[in-house]
């Protein structure tokens, strides 16, 4: 850590406190269109974080306090960059608050070695693989495909003494499979976001992708229905990862009043016919996409039970609304974790229902868990007959999903998520639609 | 506006007069190569009834070497503005790159020598202090404090990016500051365990005074969201249909702005590719891609590689004229090059993206857009919206809808609203165009990455879609 900055920061006794991060980054990025490579980048980035906390009153006379911050960039100068943060600090009066206190930070494996060493390297192998694999089937071409790899390094330290470092590896990759031509030509268009390139599996997934591709050529209309509904494996990651749950579980959410789940009740809005519903959010899932040893205010990762059997357990808090609200500081949002359920993915998978293979963008309302989204490919699975179609909108609430869900008994891993590979919803409509 | 000088973050200024010589470097091994460096600072002041934030945006400064060979981009970018890295850098990219031998890549930029832009302001945000922003942003949250009871929070918001870039390459000195920023509130309702609510957002690239809340808008916002606590959902089906100029914005955006992004034609991604010259909506129907549209959140002055800022006709009396691209796509497809190339930051490439893009006006009153629809929905706001370029399908996501009823809005609320549909058929049901056009700022991804700032709209208009 900059001896200059933290020097500068002691000698600000005015403060009730500060953290410093200092963030070094390299991203390698290599892009394609068709057999052409169009581009490889190189970026390099460095920066310093600078938070810092002031004393100060209320309008009405009472103890207060303000957060301010700056970035400093390279070569930039010390001593403007923590004035900066303390003029910010001195316009805003909240409620006291702290930061965190010393604490061990857990090991959590955050990295890929090859990601590390040799990113340009690994990037060029991965694509090949990608290329070979799509050469050997003609039905679909790689029209494009984007490769970035970032590996960070952060040192974080506060002026109650918790420190740490971390290094992380991101690996987001998009690719565009493409077949058929002129009016019949269907793309699937694939973005995953992982920490390793073994997460990425890219053979299985360069045959499921593919399988999809063709599948939406060939998709007809959506039906319409009211019936089962299921979503598996990445889909279902997707699903969960929404945002009403990060949302409604927020403590900040909480203290401004924008969220109705309190502690020891339900956060289903009526009683459903599902499985109990339990869910983690974990900071320490090897590999996870938001695992950290810490996060930007030194918080331990950890993980945490938000909901156990549909009741709301703890918030997500970090220091400030932890204090404001006398709950444990838990610290950014994590990855989420659904414990296993009790029946067998094939059984969820029996009898006429609707499979969702990808959405356009699932994107419910957050504050209300309501939804009508469409469905870029799906499934209607009826008399042993799998049928693809595309558009339409699936409508629910995702709240009310969640009270009507079976889990399966099989786990899987997707990044973000990890826990049943499946779930069986009902409560759902699709409206269907002439397919384009 | 053009200005004789403008002031550039001080590392940023020292720099630019050595941009040609490492272009020229460059040069002796690539074809083709130019210099961009890119800077953003900004601020948000957030205010509700329990706390207020004042944040510094986190800033990036840097700059990108490209050398370019008309088939291959090659770049480094760098998080700084100093010299001697910058020298580095350059010298590690040369090791990457061929001798050119004196072949040259010709690049229809537009004027050559330097030119320096900045947004035309009145109020420049600089002129108040922070406490003075802090102060109305105050102001404005104790407006909304005298309201209902049933409002359990309101937020007010503030947003300031000022963005700095300079482009070199062989013949081009360009420089430009562009001042971007939102203003908005946010109002929470709750009734029992229903929460809803509402917001009202303005955007713009200009100074303070182009970002005011008028008396009469917050009211409006307040009463709408205490009406969504009794809102339900639509029936799903067909409608006849009359779209805000919000949601006529990012209808238009998601399928004729994301849709004719030419780097995605080739990428095979754009069924638009094949529809050049051809009817794809009714004939009432123009779109428009403008940088230039003054105040707009989307706008510039020249794009990130470097050509100046001009308007693209996309769609003529509902036949498709042509897209809008950045260098590469343009090159591979041989086609004249649009004022479209933009980076989310130095540590991105440059894609074919979107300025503002908006349905041109027609001659309809809004009144008689309702007469004409009968019975329908008045689709009042957006929330969100998602691109599908090659399958056509539209997924645009309305915060709230209205009924129309013998021609009149009612008081019956609809939340949330899904659009669904195949683009040009949606786009051939318009039956009716207003006469004015409004824009509104937001920030643009392609997929889920690479944001920049945008502004959509359009007038109200006339349609037929199914909703859900």
């Amino acid at each position: 850590m900059d001896d200059r900055i933290l020097n500068s920061l002691r000698r600000r006794t005015e403060l009730l406190g500060w953290t410093l991060r200092r963030a070094t980054q390299h991203t390698t990025q290599l892009f394609s269109v068709g057999p052409r490579i169009e581009a490889e980048r190189n970026v390099a980035e460095e920066r310093t974080l600078i938070d810092v906390l002031m004393p100060g009153h209320a309008p009405d006379g009472s103890p207060a306090c303000g957060m301010g911050n700056a970035t400093l960039l390279p070569h930039e100068p010390v001593e403007p960059a923590i004035d900066r943060a303390i003029e910010m600090a001195t316009h805003v009066h909240n409620p006291v608050h702290g930061l965190p206190a010393r604490a061990q930070l857990p090991d959590v494996p955050l990295e890929d070695k090859r990601l590390v060493d040799r990113p340009m390297e690994t990037l060029r192998a991965a694509h090949e693989a990608l290329m070979t694999l799509a050469s050997r089937r003609p039905e679909v071409r790689v029209t494009a495909a984007e490769w970035h790899a970032r590996t960070r390094e952060t040192q974080l330290l506060n002026s109650r003494g918790q420190e740490g470092s971390q290094r992380e590896t991101t690996l987001l990759v998009e690719w565009v499979l493409v077949t058929g031509e002129g009016e019949a030509r269907a793309e699937n268009f694939v973005g995953r976001e992982v920490r390793r390139m073994a997460d990425l599996a890219i053979e299985a997934e360069f045959q499921r992708q593919a399988d999809m591709a063709i599948d939406r050529q060939q998709a007809g209309p959506a039906p319409n229905w009211d019936g089962k509904v299921v979503l598996r494996d990445a889909v279902l990651a997707t699903f969960l990862n929404g945002g009403p749950i990060q949302f409604l579980g927020s403590a900040a959410n909480r203290y401004a009043q924008l969220t109705s789940w309190e502690i020891d009740k339900s956060v289903l809005r009526r009683e459903g016919a599902g499985d109990p519903f339990t869910v983690y959010a974990s900071r320490i899932l090897p590999y996870g996409i938001r695992s950290s040893r810490m996060d930007s205010e030194g918080i331990p990762g950890q993980r945490v039970l938000l909901v156990a059997d549909s009741v709301l357990k703890a918030f997500s808090a970090g220091q400030r609304y932890a204090e404001y609200l006398a709950l444990p500081a838990t610290g950014e949002f994590g990855d989420l974790e659904v414990p296993p359920g009790s029946t067998a993915s094939a059984e969820l998978l029996e009898g006429p229902h609707i499979e969702v293979a990808a959405f356009s963008w699932f994107n419910p309302d957050s504050v209300t868990g309501d939804f009508a989204t469409e469905i870029r490919l799906g499934y209607l699975v009826e008399n042993g007959n799998r049928t693809p179609f595309r558009g339409g909108m699936l409508i629910g609430n995702f709240l009310d999903a969640l009270g009507d869900a079976r889990w399966s008994r099989e786990t899987g891993f997707y990044s973000e998520y990890r826990g049943p590979t499946a779930v069986r919803l009902t409560g759902l409509k699709v409206a269907g639609r002439t397919a384009g | 506006m053009k200005v004789d000088g403008i002031a550039l973050p001080e590392a940023m200024d020292r720099l630019r007069p050595h941009l040609g010589e490492t272009v020229e470097r460059l040069e002796t091994r690539s074809p083709y190569a130019a210099v961009w460096l890119g800077a953003h600072h900004g601020m948000s002041i957030s205010i509700d009834r329990q706390e207020e934030q004042v944040t510094e945006d986190e800033p990036a400064a840097g700059a990108v070497l490209t050398a370019f060979d008309g088939q291959t981009f090659r770049e480094r970018s760098i998080g700084s503005f100093q010299p001697d890295a910058l020298a580095s850098e350059a010298a590690l990219l040369a090791q990457t790159l061929s001798p050119s031998n004196g072949r040259r890549l010709v690049m229809s930029n537009g004027p050559s020598g330097r030119h320096d832009f900045a947004t035309s302001m009145e109020i420049p945000p600089e002129s108040l202090s922070v406490s003075e922003k802090v102060d109305r942003c105050r102001q404005l949250q104790e407006r909304l404090g005298k309201v209902d009871p049933r409002v359990v929070n309101t937020r007010v918001f503030y947003l300031e990016r000022v963005e700095s870039s300079v482009f070199g390459d062989r013949q081009a000195d360009l420089a430009q500051q562009v001042h971007r920023l939102r203003l908005g509130v946010f109002v929470f309702v709750r009734q029992g365990e229903t929460v809803r609510y509402n917001w009202c957002l303005k955007s713009a690239s200009g100074g303070w005074e182009s970002v005011q809340l008028g008396d009469d808008e917050i009211d409006a916002t307040v009463e709408t969201a205490l009406r969504l606590l009794e809102g339900g959902r639509i029936e799903p089906g067909e409608y006849d249909v009359v779209t805000a100029p919000g949601v006529s914005g990012v209808i238009c955006h998601e399928s004729f702005g994301h849709g004719v992004e030419t780097d995605m034609f080739v990428k095979e991604r754009a069924r638009a590719a094949s529809y050049l010259n051809q009817t794809v909506a009714s004939p009432l129907v123009d779109i428009f891609d403008d940088p230039t549209y003054p105040g707009a959140y989307g706008s510039y002055y020249f794009d990130d590689e470097g050509l100046p800022a001009k308007p693209t006709r996309i769609v003529e009396n509902g036949v498709f004229r042509g897209g809008i691209t950045d260098l590469g796509s343009a090159t591979a497809l041989g086609i004249p090059r649009t004022a479209n190339g933009r980076r989310q930051d130095y540590g991105r490439k440059a894609y074919a993206r979107m300025s503002n893009t908006f349905f041109g006006p027609g001659t309809s009153e809004f009144d008689d857009l309702l007469g004409a629809a009968g019975d329908g929905v008045f689709l009042e706001k957006w929330s969100s919206g998602m691109e599908d370029p090659q399958g056509w399908g539209i997924q645009v996501t309305c915060h709230l809808g209205r009924e129309i009823k013998n021609g009149q809005l009612t008081n019956r609320y609809f939340t949330p609203i899904a659009i669904a549909g195949y683009v040009p058929e949606v786009l051939q049901t318009v039956r009716g165009v207003g006469r004015e056009v409004k824009v509104e700022g937001g920030s643009c991804g392609k997929g889920h990455k690479e944001n920049v700032p945008v502004s959509s709209g359009g007038p109200h208009m006339l349609l037929r879609a199914k909703l859900g």
